[in-house]
């Protein structure tokens, strides 16, 4: 497997906001499938709440509250900033792009690079990528910005993507890892684009979410699933074992089924999935910081940093590995969306 | 390893459909109760019941409840 590394990057700090109410999804879901479909969707995807972002806020707004929060609690001001990468495939506006008005909104420098990446559930892989080379090119800190607002997009009265779709806006600080004080590292990131002629994932433009579920499960727990087997198992002699393995938050039996097949016992998956639901390419992020929070020494006492395999695989078809560093003491936080800046 | 009988009437419970009309050679698309997303919850429940497990690349594969009996059977 053909593998692209990336030396001396490092992540200085990753927030996540919410939309403030968790929605069950049973009572969600039941007024639209009737209980026993209802009920069946909540086992299958193991999506107890979700998170619905309000009326009139959109990814710029969960982006932002996390991009402030991230920035404010690492030690870099916005003018040293080097980048912007935003990955959403629900920008609000498709011009100027999400990364441009977040560029603006948090004062970063002009010479700044600004862009938005589209890669789907795959995204935040891809993100980290751009990132960590922005990040080596200029010398500088850069934000990595994912989120999305996929409940704007999904049809209310399809029953299968009620239960799945939830929203989320996440921030991730990367850097050189000099300017954090992380031990020297290698990151390894690897890719996997299939197309997607069948139309098992499709967002038409304008349009709403569809979503062939049996055509998603199986490239997951087929191509995508060699891929991270492949990832892993190609890993170079010198590079640690991952510690925890954080998948997309596809569905969460998925997710177990996948963990175990790569050998991951459960202790050493981290998940967020049934609380959050499936937040897109978000939902690497969020987990991370949703898990790291919640034990910052897990998934050992020591304090080296953790590997983290992070894999992800959705629309496109595509699917991203990563193996990266996640500092112990990193800042990480999820919080909810502040009253107001919706 | 579950009988016939009782992998059958199991499954008919999940499917909300009347235990006679389980069997063997019903298929997922057959009936309007058994599309993509109860096919997922199907396969967990059986494998959390009986205490087997379709391997992963297979659950989207194997279509009637005498396949996944197959699985049952095996105990894999």
């Amino acid at each position: 497997m053909s593998a692209i590394l990336c030396h001396d990057a490092a992540i200085a700090g990753v927030s996540a906001c919410v939309p403030p109410a968790a929605v069950d999804n049973l009572a969600r879901c039941t007024p639209v499938c009737g209980p026993e479909k209802a009920a069946t969707a909540v086992k299958t995807t193991g999506f107890r709440t979700l998170r619905v972002a309000p009326p009139g806020c959109g990814t710029f707004d969960l982006c932002l509250a996390a991009a402030r929060r991230a920035v404010g609690e690492s030690p870099f001001s916005p003018a040293g900033f080097g980048a912007l990468v935003a990955v959403t495939v629900t920008p609000g506006d498709e011009m100027p792009a999400l990364a441009n008005r977040l560029h603006r909104a948090l004062g970063f420098p002009p010479a700044a690079a600004a862009l938005d990446i589209r890669a789907a559930c795959a995204g935040y892989v891809y993100g980290l990528h751009a990132a960590a080379m922005y990040a080596a090119a200029t010398g500088r800190p850069v934000l990595l910005a994912d989120g999305d607002v996929q409940t704007s997009v999904a049809d209310p009265a399809d029953p299968a993507t009620l239960p799945v779709f939830s929203d989320a806006g996440t921030a991730t600080v990367v850097c050189p890892a000099a300017m954090c004080g992380a031990p020297p590292s290698t990151w390894r990131f690897a890719f996997l684009s299939e197309g997607d002629p069948s139309g098992a994932l499709r967002l038409p433009w304008g349009g709403r979410i569809a979503m062939d579920g049996f055509a998603v499960f199986r490239f997951a727990t087929g191509p995508a699933l060699d891929f991270l087997r492949g990832f892993l198992s190609s890993a170079p002699a010198d590079e640690p074992p991952p510690s925890v393995f954080v998948p997309h938050q596809a569905n969460m039996y998925m997710v177990r089924r996948i963990a175990q097949a790569l050998g991951f016992a459960e202790d050493r998956v981290w998940t967020s999935g049934e609380s959050y639901g499936n937040c897109g390419s978000a939902s690497v992020p969020l987990t991370i910081a949703h898990c790291a929070a919640a034990a910052p020494h897990a998934p050992s006492p020591s304090s080296a940093p953790r590997r983290l395999f992070l894999g992800a695989f959705g629309g496109g078809l595509a699917a991203a590995a990563a193996a990266v560093d996640l500092p112990c003491g990193c800042p990480v936080s999820v919080f909810p969306l502040p009253q107001g800046d919706g | 390893m579950p009988t016939e009988r009782e992998f059958l009437d199991f499954a008919a419970g999940i499917l909300g459909i009347p235990p006679p009309e389980a069997a063997m050679s019903l298929s997922c698309g057959s009936i309007p109760q058994w599309d993509s997303v109860m096919h997922i919850r199907l396969v967990l429940e059986l494998e959390e019941h009986f205490g087997f497990q379709v391997p992963v690349g297979e659950i989207a594969e194997v279509k009637t409840l005498g396949g996944l009996y197959g699985y049952a059977r095996t105990g894999k």
